[in-house]
């Protein structure tokens, strides 16, 4: 049995019914880690001998009838942005390339209370923001992943791990996931707690996950919130077909003709199969989200990087540093008035939902980029993290060269189930169920 | 709405501050960077707001 191609749900059905055990699933994807890491790089420090003891106790508990709920077992992937009890966590930065927390992150803690085994820390671009990891893209070893959860949407996709965490600020959850073919969330903002994973920016860091399906988003959710399972009645969670509002104006201006193309294409098809998908108009203020989002991450970066940057400024790479050396610059009303324009576009991005479930976009303006140099453009994303609601990609297609296409979702506030269900359609609905050949 | 000139020299000014902070060798290298920001503070300030428009955080489920 493959069993790294399985999707997290099916594993936690295989544990509870006592046909495969948690240390039998480690060892099978420590195997596996081992043959493509050397040519994916997902992982910064793989933690064997924690997993193991883990998935060895776990093991005892499934033996004893014991169950901690659908993790019980499951191996995840976890940014190393996020702080690991006892475990390096580095923030891609030399800063920090020593530095091991003595407690766990919020995320982490909850998943080792639901039975999750952390296999380790997956690489992330530089404090996550934009200048890249090492990590590979496993449809094409010549493309990035995207970022900056680069290393956790490459792991799931290659099948090193059947899920894994990330952080978005702009757009770095939906777009590696949506360039590696897997299902990526961003849920509410503070929806799932952020103490101690490391800031970029305050008021626009949200924690998602990469997972292969839905089902298996809609499962990782619910055991960090104690939402319930929209698929639990069946596959769509919802009898009739959603009413998904389609964007076009800037998504269409701005995505590549690879892109563009292949999100029609899933459209027709969501529309041949009964969904009704109706154009809404973007507002004004869409035209400055951009910008204020910039101004926003630029002024709050600063904010967290201040004593680093005046000590060690050199230690950052040209990305980052700019990006803090720019929000030195802003003056205070700027960040204010990036603030209250978020206000504005919070109520007309209410509105554009009012009549339909979820908004729907393509992933990202392109496939994934050729070259490492970039992790491409997460302008598709932003807005939904700059106002804090709740998206899902879910892969659509691939490109004539073989590249993942994905769709994104935005829902209403706090409405993550309406958002799972939708997704859950669209998956069905398009069926892709391709996973990248091995590169070694 | 201000005009490209405007602009341009907003965008001059920025990065004079910044030369003059960190040297000009160091500022080509940072210049994208640098140039995204400032052309973004320059845009936003084009918006026209209302005095009771008060800033806000993201929607928080807190």
């Amino acid at each position: 049995m493959d069993l790294h191609r399985l999707s997290l749900s099916e594993l936690s059905r295989l544990i509870h019914a006592g046909e495969i055990s948690p240390v039998q699933l480690l060892e099978d994807l420590l195997r596996r880690i081992e043959r493509l890491e050397p040519a994916i790089e997902a992982w910064v420090t793989l933690d064997r001998k924690g997993a193991s003891a883990a998935a060895g106790r776990l093991a005892d508990e499934a033996e004893a009838g014991r169950f901690r709920g659908p993790l019980h077992g499951i191996p995840v992937g976890v940014k190393d942005i996020f702080y690991t009890e006892g475990l390096r966590t580095t923030m891609g930065s030399p800063i920090f390339s020593g530095f091991v927390p003595s407690s766990d992150a919020d995320v982490v803690q909850r998943l080792r209370k639901a039975g999750a085994v952390i296999l380790g820390k997956t690489e992330t671009t530089e404090f996550a923001s934009s200048d890249p990891a090492p990590t590979r893209n496993p449809w094409s070893l010549e493309h990035t992943p995207g970022g900056s959860s680069s290393g956790s949407a490459a792991a799931v996709s290659s099948g090193m791990c059947p899920a894994a965490f990330g952080t978005q600020t702009g757009g770095s959850v939906i777009r590696p996931a949506a360039f590696c073919g897997v299902v990526g969330m961003k849920p509410t903002y503070d929806l799932i707690s952020r103490r101690g994973v490391y800031p970029l920016s305050w008021t626009l860091d949200h924690v998602g996950f990469f997972t292969r399906t839905v089902e298996d988003s809609a499962i990782m959710l619910g055991a960090l919130t104690g939402m319930g399972n929209p698929f639990s009645d069946g596959p769509h969670g919802e009898s009739e077909p959603p009413k998904l509002g389609l964007l076009r104006g800037y998504f269409q201006e701005n995505a590549h003709e690879d892109a563009w193309r292949g999100f029609e294409e899933a459209v027709e098809r969501l529309g041949d199969a009964g969904v009704v998908v109706v154009e809404i108009l973007l507002p004004d203020s869409f035209d400055v989200v951009h910008a204020a989002h910039r101004v926003i991450m630029a002024s709050e970066a600063t904010s967290v990087h201040e004593e680093n940057f005046r000590d060690r400024r050199m230690d950052y790479r040209v990305n980052i540093r700019g990006l803090i050396a720019s929000g030195l610059l802003v003056p205070a009303s700027d960040y204010i008035r990036a603030r209250r324009i978020r206000s504005r576009f919070i109520g007309e991005a209410a509105a554009m939902l009012k009549d339909v479930s979820s908004l729907l976009t393509p992933s990202a303006p392109t496939p994934a980029l050729r070259g490492l140099g970039s992790t491409g453009n997460p302008a598709f994303n932003a807005p939904w993290s700059f106002v804090g609601f709740p998206s899902i990609t879910v892969p659509s297609g691939l490109t004539v060269d073989g590249l993942p296409l994905g769709i994104q979702l935005v829902g209403s506030p706090l409405h993550e189930d309406k958002l799972l269900a939708d997704a859950g359609w669209c998956e069905e609905v398009l069926g892709f169920q391709k996973t990248p050949r091995d590169p070694i | 709405m201000k005009g490209r000139s405007e602009k341009d020299e907003f965008i001059e000014s920025f990065l004079k501050q910044a030369s003059n902070r960190w040297g000009r060798p160091e500022v080509e290298e940072m210049k994208t960077s640098l140039r995204r920001t400032a052309e973004a503070a320059w845009k936003i300030r084009g918006v026209g707001l209302d005095p009771y428009e008060e800033p806000s955080g993201t929607v928080s489920s807190r």
